[in-house]
């Protein structure tokens, strides 16, 4: 008689006792975290005026909208500025679970809110953070420096399963004729990107057309993208996937290609079923071994063809090995660690702009699918390297032992919050007082009154939520993102408010908006330094609409003198270091800068009051007209290719054509 | 508990992207055909390019652009709404995706504040996506829906 199946043990045994190593979670908690606290800082924030901008919105459902009001600038701007907060928190392991499950709530809150955000990277990201929340960030074996024990998680292995469900549906979606031809790749890669010539090669080492290149590259990202599965989920799981993959991948087929031909989805469906039960069962890893040498070659060799040729080479050995049953399963892991990193390079390479996400995703690739003696051999190194800090942690655990009574730690902590939060004040966007406030007191939870007060000094705990405070500050202060914010907002509401519609009919509301708009103009022109380029010109042209034309006038002259100042020093910089790209910029902005002083004298000219400020932007214009031909001269003497591969050049010739 | 939560997320997770393959989707038999002079309209029911929660990141459908015209047809004259000078720009290019979510977010938004005495709002929205055909063979002008359809009253 055969044993019963036991569904209950097994499903006990598949999620709840898996383990990971701590050091894999320690470093998915920073990597993660950490990239999340620049990333909302950095690319987030300055797009928060976007929500609920004339009071429209979307929510993610449409039950949503009934239920949830508009979102607003500071509540976005806000919600962002202490996710990346807690985020941080998180990273550095500060009130952990606290943090992770404030930094999920407020993204995903935004995220829910607002189609203004429908990114679907950012839907991953959320759906990692909230697998976070279950994740045994804090557990004791995480802290333990010599040999810790694995720790059982079933939120890790769920976020196997959403990475392995990620990854097959997205080559589900390429399982379409229009992606097959290669056309869609072709349209996403950059002019004269270097990647055309190497697919064409290789189109040529295999004796196929480019168009049949770019159908086999096309194809390509689309299988493996199939396999996915495979490393996320194997060896756990393996028999399950022998069943589910080839069935799933029947039924999309179906549904996806519409079609019934079911003698290729099955055939498919069962190659994919015979890759999976090879990999499970009869492999042997040797095949494997000698790609890696291989690898680090073509890596070290710079030749970007070797990298190439090796990839597909690996590529190729990976498949046959794990179809001919020759790779052991066990280094399933390899084939996706060689091969899923690839699209995230490829995308950056690309430039297709989809932020910070190919971080995450080279992050989570690295963490779950090296093998198991990779991180027990980096446990030790790092054991080793913390050794060296030994002195500074006996200081740490001495100012731990001292005995702070009551007020002492108030005290510590009181001071802290308020360094965080005037630090938090020295921010120029709007409704920084409540973020002041949302500081003050998270810093205070923190140090004060959570599980994990006493185990460390509250001096260095606190020291650290300055040091946080200061360099959310410092990031944001000198970068450009508070200008960016206020000239985003200002742009939408000067658009808005330039004439009346349906829904801004009356005078009043528009010059609201405008005044509105004047005044994120100066917030905005007030961030950039001295003789940098702003939004002078901007702001005259909404000054001119609410008929303040001396203040327009004097934010025209403002423009005048920024752009010259500003394009004699970029003039200089290029004479010094001539390069194709600066060359291009610098011709664009002789040529915008020119556009803009037509426009003053066309603005201005005729009224006696101005003739001076006029004269001054007719002979401007001409000059950088002059320029801005002669520059654009020079970068085709300089890369005769520009007008091919150099994304605006076109435009540009086109515009001094006119 | 946690077993009931895996089991809601996992089914969500699959079901989710799933759905997107369960609308109706009459696009392929339309790429399928040789390219109509006139675009050609999606039955009520298929919205192949609302592709959020589905993982369909960098598809063919993603990289289409549509033209976008909404009319306010309340006094019996079709008049061009303004769109780029009522929301904000990020709206524009989700109404150029056909995203019918938010096309029917801004209906409903925008309808009342188009009521006159006595007439009921009308709203048009003539939406031409050019959909890519296989094998590099030009494109097919699709119409999300019916242009004559009234989004301020859509029953």
């Amino acid at each position: 008689m055969s044993a019963p199946l036991d569904l209950q043990g097994r499903w006990q045994r598949y999620w709840f006792d898996h383990t990971v190593h701590p050091l894999r979670l320690n470093l998915l908690r920073l990597l993660v975290f950490g990239v999340l606290a620049f990333d909302v800082w950095m690319l987030n924030i300055e797009h928060a005026p976007r929500y609920g901008a004339g009071a429209f919105n979307a929510t993610q459902f449409a039950w949503l909208d009934a239920l949830i009001p508009t979102p607003g600038v500071v509540a976005v701007g806000l919600a962002w500025l202490l996710c990346g907060y807690m985020a941080l928190q998180a990273a550095l392991g500060v009130a952990v679970k606290a943090s992770v499950i404030g930094a999920c709530v407020l993204y995903n809150g935004v995220y829910y809110w607002s189609q203004a955000d429908s990114y679907q990277h950012h839907y991953l990201l959320g759906l990692v953070l909230l697998l976070c929340v279950f994740m045994p960030f804090d557990d004791p074996e995480t802290r333990r420096r010599e040999d810790p024990a694995p720790i059982k998680s079933w939120a890790w292995m769920l976020l196997r399963w959403q990475m392995a469900i990620t990854y097959f549906y997205t080559g589900v979606t390429k399982w379409d004729e229009v992606w097959w031809d290669g056309s869609v790749m072709q349209q996403l890669t950059p002019n004269c990107s270097p990647l055309i010539d190497h697919i064409a090669t290789q189109g040529d080492l295999l004796g196929v057309t480019v168009a049949g290149s770019w159908t086999l590259a096309a194809v390509g990202v689309m299988v493996v993208e199939l396999m996915a599965p495979l490393p996320f989920l194997l060896p756990r799981g393996g028999k399950l996937l022998i069943g589910v993959l080839p069935a799933a991948f029947v039924f999309m087929g179906w549904k996806v290609m519409g079609s019934q031909d079911w003698g290729a989805l099955v055939a498919v469906g069962a190659l994919i079923g015979g890759a999976a039960y090879a990999t499970e069962t009869i492999a042997r890893g040797w095949l494997s071994l000698p790609v890696v040498p291989l690898a680090a070659w073509a890596l070290f060799s710079g030749d970007d063809i070797a990298i190439q040729n090796t990839w597909l080479f690996v590529y190729a050995a990976g498949q046959c090995a794990v179809i001919i049953g020759l790779g052991r399963l066990k280094m399933v892991w390899l084939f996706g660690l060689l091969t899923l990193p690839m699209f995230h390079i490829l995308v950056e390479f690309l430039n297709l702009e989809i932020g910070w996400f190919s971080a995450y995703m080279l992050a989570l690739d690295f963490i779950m699918l090296t093998p198991p003696a990779l991180w027990v051999f980096l446990q030790r190194q790092t054991a080793r390297l913390a050794g060296i800090f030994d002195g500074l942690k006996s200081f740490i655990d001495t100012l731990a032992e001292r005995k702070v009574d009551g007020a002492t730690r108030w005290m510590y902590a009181i001071t802290a919050a308020i360094c965080a939060a005037a630090l938090t004040l020295a921010l120029p966007f709007e409704g920084m007082s409540w973020a002041a406030g949302a500081i003050f007191f998270a810093v205070l939870a923190t140090l004060d009154g959570g599980p994990n007060l006493f185990e460390r000094a509250v001096a260095p705990k606190a020291a650290m939520q300055v040091l946080m405070a200061g360099a959310m500050v410092l990031a944001l202060n000198t970068s450009t993102v508070p200008f960016d914010y206020y000239r985003f907002w200002g742009g939408d509401l000067k658009r808005r408010g330039a004439e009346a519609t349906d829904v801004i009919d009356s005078p009043e509301a528009r010059r609201v908006i405008l005044l509105d708009a004047a005044d994120k103009y100066r917030k905005a022109n007030a961030l950039q330094a001295p003789a940098t380029p702003a939004r002078h010109y901007a702001l005259g042209r909404v000054l001119d609409q609410l008929g303040e034309r001396e203040e327009a006038s004097a934010a025209y002259a403002e423009e005048v003198s920024v752009q010259k100042a500003a394009l004699e020093k970029e003039y200089e910089a290029m004479r010094k270091a001539p390069n194709p790209e600066g060359l291009l910029e610098l011709a664009k902005h002789y040529n915008s800068a020119a556009a803009r002083m037509r426009r003053v004298t066309s603005r201005l000219g005729g009224e006696a009051q101005y003739a001076e400020l006029v004269a001054d932007a007719t002979r401007l214009a001409g000059v950088w007209e002059v320029e801005s031909r002669q520059t654009f001269e020079d970068l085709l003497e300089a890369e005769p290719q520009a007008l091919q591969c150099m994304p605006g050049a076109r435009r540009l010739a086109r515009r001094l054509k006119r | 508990m946690r077993s009931l939560f895996i089991v809601a997320f996992l089914a969500a997770q699959l079901y989710l992207p799933l759905s997107y393959y369960m609308r109706p989707d009459p696009l392929p038999e339309l790429i399928a055909e040789p390219p109509a002079e006139q675009p050609v309209t999606l039955p009520e029911g298929a919205d192949p390019f609302d592709e959020r929660f589905a993982w369909r990141m960098f598809s063919p459908i993603r990289m289409v652009k549509c033209d976008v015209s909404f009319y306010d047809a309340t006094d019996g004259v079709r008049r061009r709404v303004p769109t780029g000078k009522e929301v904000h720009f990020l709206w524009i290019n989700l109404f150029k995706r056909a995203r019918r979510s938010v096309i029917d977010q801004f209906a409903q938004w925008r309808c009342p504040q188009m009521a006159t005495e006595g007439k009921a709002p009308i709203l048009n929205a003539e939406i031409v996506c050019p959909v890519r055909r296989p094998g590099r063979t030009g494109v097919v002008q699709v119409r999300p829906f019916d242009p004559t359809l009234n989004l301020c009253d859509p029953s």
